[in-house]
């Protein structure tokens, strides 16, 4: 039977009627709120394209049912600039190069935000280890791990008081 | 504006402008574009690797609440033409296996769409399709290249009496004189295996088709945008006039995307059954088992050389398994392994013998490097080997025989005409930055513990930009010439657009193409905007191929950029009441040189150019926007010829057989940089596929035809944990053939990497009495040469 799923995400309030109980949060996401910035590319939780912050942690949310998202946060990436102002991390990527085609960005991002949040200062194998969940097919990681450096460093200096 | 002016953006390592879509969420990949009255499709495919179809059943399917239509491989053939297929150079043998958009009478191989089902959402699409019936009565499998060459084989296409979809031969020089003069004769069977680019962004389309204007409107994940226009026309039989392609952001291409997917003409034909638009998004399982195949090649190479190290010539002959049909694309892959043969040196002969052998696998086509890996490959672990026996030096056997600046350009015994460089530097640059004698005493001090590291040394010289592909339909062969066309357009607030026919794929297309736009025009590079991938706004272009856009397309744009900048002189001279010539624009400001006070801003011009037309003289048109195109150098089969020096170091562990890439060092020399971060984000990433291709990813079949990879579970690709930082040191010879010297690179990683981790491997390894002369190297497959080693001994 299809549900009424009530949650706040990016920081606001969503009702969304008739939902599938098997709908994924993934195309919840994309299909019914719009938010396309959280990409599929793998649909067996392999390749981290889809990862969300649900209640401030990264999941991957083509494992995760809608349904399971009813009163709970969900944060995905375009709900990390703030008053017009890029979080660190996406910065970071824009200033090191992280990105080439840009579709395991947003993964990478949320995901990166995840890791800063446990861990504001990880040295180079901490990002490398942190990031084992997301795969990218274009930069070689090389830019990714300078971008979450710069981000980490930005972030440590007060540029921005949110991750 | 002279070239030496201060603020010049070429060369500078400038954050991309397009990154701010990207970063936010903001970018509109195929599987964003959502269109009122959308349905979505799925695919009915085959479970079986060759079979016959005896009937196919939709009534169940039709049944479902949310279905809405089944097309079944019968009537897709009734409504299409076959998928096409065409050689880069005149074939012994083409034959055209019938490639059908859904298989109507025979499956050849697992996941081979038969039907394509249309409903309501995407959830219910796979539904339907699973409620189509498909009876099928199995067939003998063909799973081994060699195998399929033998008389008694079964047939897998009824044109095709011997298997082999296309036979080319290629030769040069004096291959006899050259194996008469040799000490000696290296022959080794090579083989690469098979996997392929599996782009993060699966495929994907959105078709629409309207009645009433008799208008196909395609949405579609494709690196062809015009290309895969043209050909639907042929394959739909409609008018091209009426067909748009638009290929949005793409996430990730490397050569896959080339594909004419059949998928795409299906969900086309669907659309124009249903008159509504019709989505299709690929799964991971679909993409690996039913897109691009690659790399999968058996080399047998004879290399003569002479006791002083001299290489004298190589002999190869070539097996392609192209899997169950042949793509559009397949001859390259083919030939780019034979081409590349030759290396960066000095050879008397060459003979080639390259066939493709029909199998029951997915079929087989480009992925970034476009065969040159085999190639690159086979020359290289040959040279290695040579040296081995000589007891020479890898780097100094490399020294006797490369192509020496003073011989540029140089013509290969293969026919590649190399430009510009100098290898040798190179060479040294590369040993240097990896520290080559100080490694090698760390080398032997850790084998007598037991520890094994390797120090991987390939180099090539690349082409980047092929002269084939533009003339669409080319069937069996007509000779191409790449060529770009550009236009640009200044609108009444002064700024400008960029129109380019093909489509950025993580190819860094707006901030390069800007760089070079806003120095030729005088104009600051945030007011610069590019739009690609629309075949309805933007010059035919034959797509995002081959490394072309740095040697193809930049110059076409910078040809553009400086005519509308005559333009804006000429209106901006008139406001001035100065001599055109005397104008100087920088900064989005037009002024009279050396008269500063005498400035007029570009938005003022084309204010005049567009609004005030009753202002200028008769003979200055009104409007700011120019198209030029420019043809490239039809010396050789590629443009430009880039060229690197690649020094992986690895440490192999011969009990788990794992091996870890330590460092990673790259010179190389693309011409003129436009953005050397860009440059270095492409080399490390194509690098890193190497690893991957040589370290991890396997496409496996069994002996059923069955992929047992069909997840990112099985298919390993390289994650941060896996690869090593790089250093990457820039040399920047201009291709002197090039208006700006510049040279693709976009390839180049992927080039050159398969046979420098190949390379180090072996280095790590070979003193243990093992030879390595095939891929992957996984940890099952070091391990196994170890205990093969182990028996051989005891």
């Amino acid at each position: 039977m299809n549900r009424t799923i009530q949650t706040r995400v990016n920081g606001r309030k969503s009702i969304e009627e008739n939902v599938e109980p098997r709908m994924l949060l993934v195309h919840f996401l994309r299909d019914r709120l719009r938010l396309t910035g959280t990409h599929v590319g793998c649909d067996s939780t392999n390749c981290g394209a889809c990862t969300v912050l649900f209640d401030g942690k990264a999941v991957k949310s083509c494992t995760v049912l809608a349904v399971r998202a009813h009163g709970h946060e969900v944060t995905t990436v375009e709900g990390l600039a703030q008053n017009g102002k890029l979080h660190p991390l996406q910065a970071g990527f824009q200033h090191e190069h992280g990105l080439q085609c840009g579709y395991c960005t947003p993964g990478f991002i949320m995901a990166a935000c995840d890791l800063l949040s446990r861990n504001p200062a990880p040295t180079e194998q901490e990002i490398r280890l942190g990031l084992e969940g997301n795969l990218c097919r274009c930069t070689g990681y090389h830019n990714i791990i300078k971008a979450v450096q710069w981000a980490a460093a930005n972030l440590a200096e007060g540029k921005s008081d949110h991750v | 504006m002279s070239d030496a002016d201060e603020g010049a953006y070429v060369g500078q390592r400038l954050a991309r402008p397009e990154d701010r879509r990207f970063i936010q969420g903001a970018a509109t990949y195929v599987d964003d574009v959502a269109l009122p009255g959308m349905v979505f499709a799925a695919f009915v495919r085959s479970p079986h690797a060759h079979a016959r179809i005896k009937s196919v059943n939709a009534e169940v399917a039709l049944d479902h609440p949310k279905a809405l239509h089944v097309l079944t491989g019968a009537e897709a053939v009734k409504a299409s033409h076959p998928m096409p297929v065409y050689s880069y150079e005149p074939a012994q043998k083409i034959e055209k296996p019938a490639y059908p958009c859904l298989a109507a009478e025979r499956v050849r191989f697992v996941n081979e769409p038969v039907a394509v089902v249309a409903a309501t959402d995407r959830y219910s699409a796979d539904d339907v399709a699973e409620l189509v019936e498909v009876e099928y009565e199995p067939l003998p499998v063909l799973m081994d290249p060699e195998v399929s060459l033998q008389e008694s084989s079964a047939k897998l296409h009824d044109n095709l009496p011997n298997n082999i979809g296309l036979h080319l031969v290629r030769q040069g020089g004096d291959i006899k004189a050259a194996f008469a003069e040799a000490d000696g004769v290296l022959r080794r069977r090579f083989r690469m295996h098979r996997h392929t680019g599996s782009p993060i962004e699966p495929r994907g389309i959105v078709a629409s088709y309207n009645v009433g204007q008799n208008a196909l409107t395609v949405y579609a994940s494709t690196q062809i945008p015009h290309i895969l226009k043209t050909h639907l026309s042929e394959i739909l039989d409609f008018p091209e006039s009426n067909i748009r392609v638009i290929a949005p952001d793409l996430g990730g291409g490397f050569g896959n995307k080339l594909q004419v997917a059949p998928e795409y003409v299906a969900v086309c034909l669907l659309s124009m059954r249903l008159g509504a638009p019709v989505k299709w998004i690929e799964t991971r399982r679909e993409s690996l088992s039913a897109f691009i195949h690659a790399r999968d090649q058996i080399l047998d190479a004879e290399i003569a050389y002479k006791k002083d190290g001299t290489l004298l010539g190589i002999s190869c002959n070539i097996l392609v398994d192209a899997g169950a049909y042949l793509d559009a694309r397949i001859s390259g892959p083919t030939l780019g392994a034979g081409l590349w043969l030759t290396g960066p040196y000095r050879l008397k002969g060459y003979f080639c013998d390259m066939k493709e052998t029909m199998t029951n696998k997915c079929p087989y086509a480009a992925y970034r490097g476009f065969g040159s890996t085999k190639g690159v490959f086979v020359i290289e672990r040959s040279v290695d080997l040579i040296a081995n026996e000589l007891g020479m030096d890898r780097a100094e056997i490399r020294r006797k025989n490369l192509i020496q600046p003073e011989e540029l350009p140089y013509k290969t015994v293969s026919g590649l005409v190399y430009d510009s460089g100098d290898y040798e530097e190179a060479l040294d640059r590369a040993l240097q930055a990896v520290d080559y004698q100080k490694l090698k005493a760390e080398q032997a001090a850790l084998r007598k513990r037991g520890k094994y590291i390797g120090i991987g040394l390939a180099m090539a010289v690349e082409g980047a930009g092929w002269n084939t592909y533009t003339a669409a339909m080319a069937r069996p062969y007509v000779p191409t010439q790449d060529y770009s066309t550009i236009t640009i357009r200044m609108n009444l607030s002064g700024r400008v657009t960029i129109y380019i026919g093909d489509t950025s794929m993580g190819t860094s297309h707006g901030v390069t193409a800007s760089q070079v736009a806003a120095d030729a025009l005088g104009v600051r590079l945030e007011d610069i905007d590019l739009v690609e991938g629309d075949t309805a706004v933007t010059p035919y272009d034959s797509g995002t191929r081959a490394a072309r856009f740095a040697g193809v397309v930049i110059p076409g744009v910078e040809k553009a950029a400086k005519s509308l900048r005559s333009k804006v002189a000429r209106v901006a001279a008139h406001i001035l009441e100065a001599a055109p010539e005397d104008i100087e624009i920088r900064s989005g400001e037009a002024f009279v040189r050396g008269l500063r006070s005498k400035t007029v801003t570009l938005q003022r011009v084309a204010q005049v150019a567009f609004a005030e037309v009753w202002s200028l003289p008769p003979d200055i048109p009104p409007g700011m926007e120019a198209t030029e195109s420019f043809r490239a150098p039809r010396d050789s089969i590629c443009v430009t010829w880039p060229y690197s020096v690649h020094m992986p170091v690895v440490e192999v562990d011969v009990e788990t057989g794992i091996t870890k890439v330590l460092k990673y060092v790259i010179v190389h020399d693309c011409g003129t940089e436009i953005n050397p971060m860009v440059v270095e984000g492409q080399a490390v990433g194509g690098s890193v596929q190497g690893i991957g291709g040589v370290l991890f990813e396997e496409l496996v079949y069994d002996e059923d035809g069955q992929l047992l990879t069909s997840t990112f579970m099985d298919y390993l690709l390289p994650t941060a944990c896996e690869v090593p930082n790089f250093d990457v040191v820039h040399m920047a010879t201009p291709a002197p053939q090039i208006p700006g010297g510049y040279k693709g690179m976009g390839e180049g990683g992927a080039v050159y990497s398969y046979a420098a981790v190949i390379s180090a491997v072996a280095d790590a390894i070979e003193h243990l009495g093992v030879e390595v002369t095939s891929t992957p190297l996984s940890p099952k497959r070091i391990r196994q040469m170890m205990r093969e080693r182990a028996v051989v001994a005891a």
